[in-house]
């Protein structure tokens, strides 16, 4: 049963993790503190699903990188590209609608 | 207190161990099992996560770590191998999108191949053209077989599924369809109707592997009595090798219908016209031999009255047998064809007669 219900949340957590992750780009992190960032806003991630995440979505043309060096080390900050924004703006909708929906499926 | 944000690649601690040695292996582990183009890339960021979360941790125990608490940190990052594989592109040999149609032609691909070889090895054994020690080595050499077969499935699925990926046809593997080009509804199979196609089907295979191996064991035929004949001058008529091989590839194909009709039930009318077809190629061969009024035939001189006499009222007994078969067999067919028309004129399930095609029923 646990296992069951471990799996169904992570599949739960794993749909809504890209609209996290894109949301919280709207500022400029790098992998360090966007994962720290969506840990203390109740969303842990795993950062063996983080780093290839970012790396997708950028491929995907809804991120832009750059490499910067702050504290005497290389980083490679991210943030959302202009069709990123788009794209958040309609997934934004999108999660609305379904929330609206979830809502009036659980008033019942 | 020393701490990782103090450490700089090469740099001795006080224990004389290289501070970034561990991280060091990790990465360079990490690194074998990356694409090449970006494996710097990826790996300076991973430095870079991993180091952080070791500052964070330091700061927050307000000591340096130890080597246990490191281990225990990269441990937690996963093997390197999952790791890195997480970076591919593509994560999965064959997709779910694909995997459907994979699996169908695994399961399907793997039964078609083992009957082919097993009818193959078959055919050779009862040609006598086998020795035991070779037929059971070939007995052996079926799983390797099955495997190559799943081996060539798997890869040219692998190589569509990579296919999709790069092309835009995911999730269009099979286009646009019709659920009203699909077949009719039928009743559920009756189980008892099945076991009787299985034994059916296992006669035809026993009856298919006698008449095969006849020729080379003719004991299988003529019993006892075989070594008497042998003793005699004759011969089969010269036109029966035609009639053999004929007869013999009818059997095959039979074998193989209903095999197949067994793995997909069809309807009865499809079943009922397949019977009767076989049945009527039957009757072409039955029709062939009816022309041959000697059966047997008395070579070289110097055979007696006797067996001259003897072999004459063989050949007319067994004229007059094959005829009796005949006339039963075209009172059978008249029979099954007026059942047969009765069921087309008659509607099927609710259609209109004739509406499903062979091959709709059959697949």
């Amino acid at each position: 049963m646990n296992d069951n219900f471990e799996n169904l949340r992570l599949e739960l957590r794993r749909g809504c993790l890209v609209l996290a992750v894109l949301t919280q780009l709207r500022v400029e992190h790098y992998g360090y503190t966007l994962r720290k960032s969506l840990t203390d806003r109740g969303m842990p991630v795993d950062e063996g699903t983080l780093y290839p995440l970012l790396r997708r979505l950028e491929t995907q043309g809804l991120l832009e990188s750059q490499w910067r060096e702050e504290d005497k080390r290389n980083k490679r900050f991210y943030r959302l590209s202009q069709d990123g924004q788009v794209i958040l703006k309609k997934l934004l909708a999108e999660w609305e609608s379904i929330n609206g929906s979830l809502e009036r499926i659980l008033d019942q | 207190m020393e701490t990782w944000a103090d450490v700089s690649p090469g740099k001795i601690t006080d224990t004389g161990y290289m501070a970034m040695e561990i991280l060091d292996r990790y990465l360079q582990a990490v690194r074998r099992y990356l694409p090449r183009r970006r494996q710097d890339d990826i790996l300076e960021e991973l430095s870079v996560d991993i180091l952080a979360q070791m500052e964070d941790m330091e700061q927050g125990l307000g000591r340096s770590l130890t080597e246990e608490e490191r281990v225990a940190l990269i441990k937690h990052y996963g093997h390197p191998m999952v790791v890195a594989t997480r970076y591919m592109p593509q994560h999965q040999l064959i997709g779910p999108s694909v995997f459907p149609y994979y699996w169908f032609t695994l399961l399907r691909g793997l039964g078609l191949a083992g009957v082919a070889y097993v009818v193959a090895n078959g055919a050779v054994w009862v040609t006598g053209n086998a020795t035991g020690e070779q037929t059971v080595q070939q007995i052996f050499h079926l799983p390797s077989v099955l495997v190559q077969v799943a081996a060539w499935i798997t890869l040219v699925f692998a190589a569509l599924e990579w296919g999709t990926q790069k092309s835009d046809v995911k999730g269009h593997l099979f286009g646009d369809w019709d659920p009203r080009l699909l077949p009719a509804v039928q009743k559920e199979v009756d189980r008892r109707r099945w076991w009787s196609g299985v034994a059916e089907l296992i006669s035809l295979l026993v009856a298919m592997v006698w008449w095969l191996a006849v020729p080379h064991f003719p004991v299988l035929m003529f019993g006892p009595a075989v070594a008497r004949f042998a003793a005699w001058p004759v011969r089969l008529f010269s036109g029966w090798a035609l009639v053999y091989w004929t007869m013999s590839a009818l059997m095959v194909v039979q074998v193989i219908v209903r095999a197949v009709t067994l793995a997909r039930p069809a309807s009865r009318r499809v079943s009922k016209a397949l019977q009767l077809a076989f049945k009527v190629m039957g009757l072409g061969i039955l029709a062939m031999l009816l022309k041959v009024r000697d059966f047997l035939v008395v070579t070289g001189g110097g055979a007696g009255a006797h067996l001259e006499t003897t072999v004459m009222q063989v050949n007319h007994g067994l004229w007059v047998a094959l005829r009796i078969v005949q006339v039963l067999v075209i009172l059978d067919i008249i029979w099954e064809s007026w059942k047969l028309a009765v069921m087309l004129i008659r509607p099927e399930d609710g259609k209109p007669a004739g509406s499903n095609s062979l091959c709709g029923l059959m697949w």
